[in-house]
Order: C-alpha cells, then structure tokens, then sequence
C-alpha cells in the first residue's frame, strides 16, 4: 500500500476512534472513575463487549492468518501496574489523553507530555537496567 | 447537550470498539494499539535507528525484513544477499520495512497521523455536543480529589509519566493489551490487563476513601 492511502486510512481510524472514545464517555475522568469503583458498569461492560465482539470478529476474520503474538514477559505486570495507576489519577489512558486535547481538556496536555516523556524514558532505562526484549504495540 | 452523542449505551461503544479494533487490523495489517503509536513518535523525535534496530520484532517475517534493512543500510544493498532481497520492503530506510502486509513496521509519521487524527476526533464529536470551548479543569470528580492548583498539574504530569512509561514496559495498553490482545486470548495481553485494571481498581478505591 503506498503511503499516502496507509496515512489516509490510518487518519480515518483515528478520527473515528478519537469520535466514538469521546462519545462512549472514556474521556470523562467522572466515568472512568465511576468505572473503577464498579459505581457504573457502563464502561466496563463497552470495554468487554468491544474485547468479545472483537474476539468473534478475529475467529471469523483472522481464520489461519498470522497475527504479531504478544507474550508475558517480565515487563508485563510492573508496567502494567504502573500504567493502571496512572490512568486512574489522569482518567486518561494513551488513547484518552489525546481526545481529550481534541475536547478542549486543556489540563490533558500535562498528560500527554507525561506520556510522551515516560514512553521517550523506557527504552533508556530498559537499556541500562533491565535486560529482557523490548517490544512495541505493533512489532 | 445532544444526548445520542454522550454517554453511549454499551452495547453501541462495543460495537464502535470492534469496529475499530478490526478494522485497524484489517486496513493497516497490524494489530491496534495506541501506546506502540506513542512510542514510535517519542523514538522519532530522537533517535530513529535505535529505535528500529531496539524493537524486538515478534514475527519471523519482520526481523527478516529488518535485517535486511540494517544490512542494506550499513552496507548497502548490494550487501543483502539476492536470496533476501526484493518483495516490497527491500527499502532500505527505516521507513521502507513496511510493507502493509503486517510484516515490518509502519513509517513514525503513519503513527503521528493517528494520534493527531484521534485529537480531531474528539474535536469534532465536541463541535456536534453543542460547541466547543476550551476547559481548565477535567470535571467535578477530578477537582474534587486534586483541586485546581499545581498538587492537579504536578499529578497528571507524574501519572502520565507512569502511562508511558508503563505501557511500554508491559508492551502495550488498554488498546494493544486490553481490547486487541484479549480479543485474541494473548497471554501477555490477558495478564497485562489484569495488571492495569487492577491498579486502576486500587488506587481510584483508595482516592475515593481518602478524598471522596
């Protein structure tokens, strides 16, 4: 695919991506806690109907088709750990930092430098500290 | 307020979620995931051939076309053997590995389009809301736990050091991990989103007791 119609399609992802994320409420910081308290099962309950709509769509879709794996490695539960601790001070995950910019969150941008600035960090400390593979989200 | 634009009844957010996730997958070649496109563009910005040679390419084909990229770019082309040359992503720039096959990766800039395009996204579903103007504060919850001062700026700018610092250690985040990667049973994936939603769980629990 050249890489005009790569850009074209990936805009359109993103702007459809960033317009329902913004509409299901994920950017709220209100929901998302209420989320997190199991206060409001709203989004918890869009999150796993997306992950099993999701899942009957790559069982038809994906039939014998090689995907990239994403396997546990020693990084997987502190950084996870780390990632959830700061979505439920932001309300913001990767995702929801960039929308709410586009909302006109102004305070969001602080996250988002945070992100870029942690993202920019890891590879840097993973060099001189930690020693397993380094992976990325679409390896 | 338009109502049908707020709030979206769960059923609707998961189909919107599917849509995305398979989609992505479908027109791009790759799994979805918003912190990989996170940390393309913060490598880009610095130093783009680390960061093509440090990405532990997961499938056999990828690592073959990066090394034949790095070798062709150390050495030129004619240093690749004939036996792995040609095929589309015979390029020899970091940009030229892929190949819309999901068999190298996507140029950086292909990442930044879809991170600024997710920012228009929310631009526009605000504009249809009724309008749009700029805000100082995340909504009453968030003021109520950190205020309006610097102790709320300092936080987000803290915890949103952690999201990206944590998301690419665990390699991926509530997109990569969370929707893509469970939908496929990954067990990285199903363990990282354990992780993160956990903490998440945690830590909001415990602002609601100590500010709540």
């Amino acid at each position: 695919m050249s890489n005009k119609s790569l850009h074209i399609r990936i805009g359109v992802l993103g702007l459809l991506f960033g317009f329902a994320f913004s509409c299901m409420g994920f950017t709220d910081f209100g929901e998302v806690h209420k989320m997190f308290t199991f206060q409001d099962l709203r989004l918890f309950l869009t999150f796993c109907g997306g992950v099993a709509l999701s899942m009957v769509g790559f069982l038809i879709l994906a039939r014998g088709k090689r995907i990239a794996k994403r396997s546990f490695h020693k990084g997987t539960i502190p950084g996870g750990l780390l990632f959830g601790v700061g979505w439920a001070l932001t309300g913001a995950c990767p995702t929801g930092a960039v929308v709410q910019i586009g909302e006109g969150k102004v305070m969001a941008g602080l996250t988002l430098l945070g992100i870029v600035a942690g993202s920019w960090l890891y590879p840097r400390v993973h060099r001189k500290v930690f020693g397993w593979p380094l992976e990325v989200c679409d390896a | 307020m338009k109502e049908w634009l707020t709030n979206w009844p769960f059923w609707l957010g998961s189909v919107a979620f599917a849509a995305i996730v398979l989609g992505y997958w479908k027109l791009i070649g790759h799994p979805l995931g918003a912190s990989g496109s996170y940390a393309r563009v913060a490598d880009a910005a610095s130093d783009r051939e680390q960061a093509a040679r440090e990405i532990a390419l997961s499938d056999e084909a990828a690592m073959e076309a990066a090394l034949r990229a790095a070798t062709a770019a150390e050495f030129g082309s004619e240093a690749v053997p004939a036996s792995m040359r040609g095929g589309p992503s015979s390029d020899s720039s970091a940009n030229g590995l892929f190949s819309g096959d999901g068999t190298g990766l996507m140029p950086w800039t292909a990442h930044l389009t879809f991170l600024l395009m997710m920012v228009v996204g929310g631009f526009v579903a605000t504009i249809l809301r009724g309008g749009w103007t700029p805000v100082l504060d995340l909504g009453a919850t968030h003021t109520k736990f950190f205020g309006h001062g610097i102790a709320a700026g300092v936080s987000l700018l803290v915890a949103g050091g952690f999201i990206g610092f944590g998301t690419r250690m665990a390699g991926g985040c509530s997109s990569g991990h969370g929707l893509s990667g469970c939908a496929r049973l990954q067990p990285g994936s199903l363990i990282g989103t354990a992780s993160f939603f956990g903490a998440a769980v945690g830590v909001s629990l415990l602002l609601e007791r100590l500010f709540g």
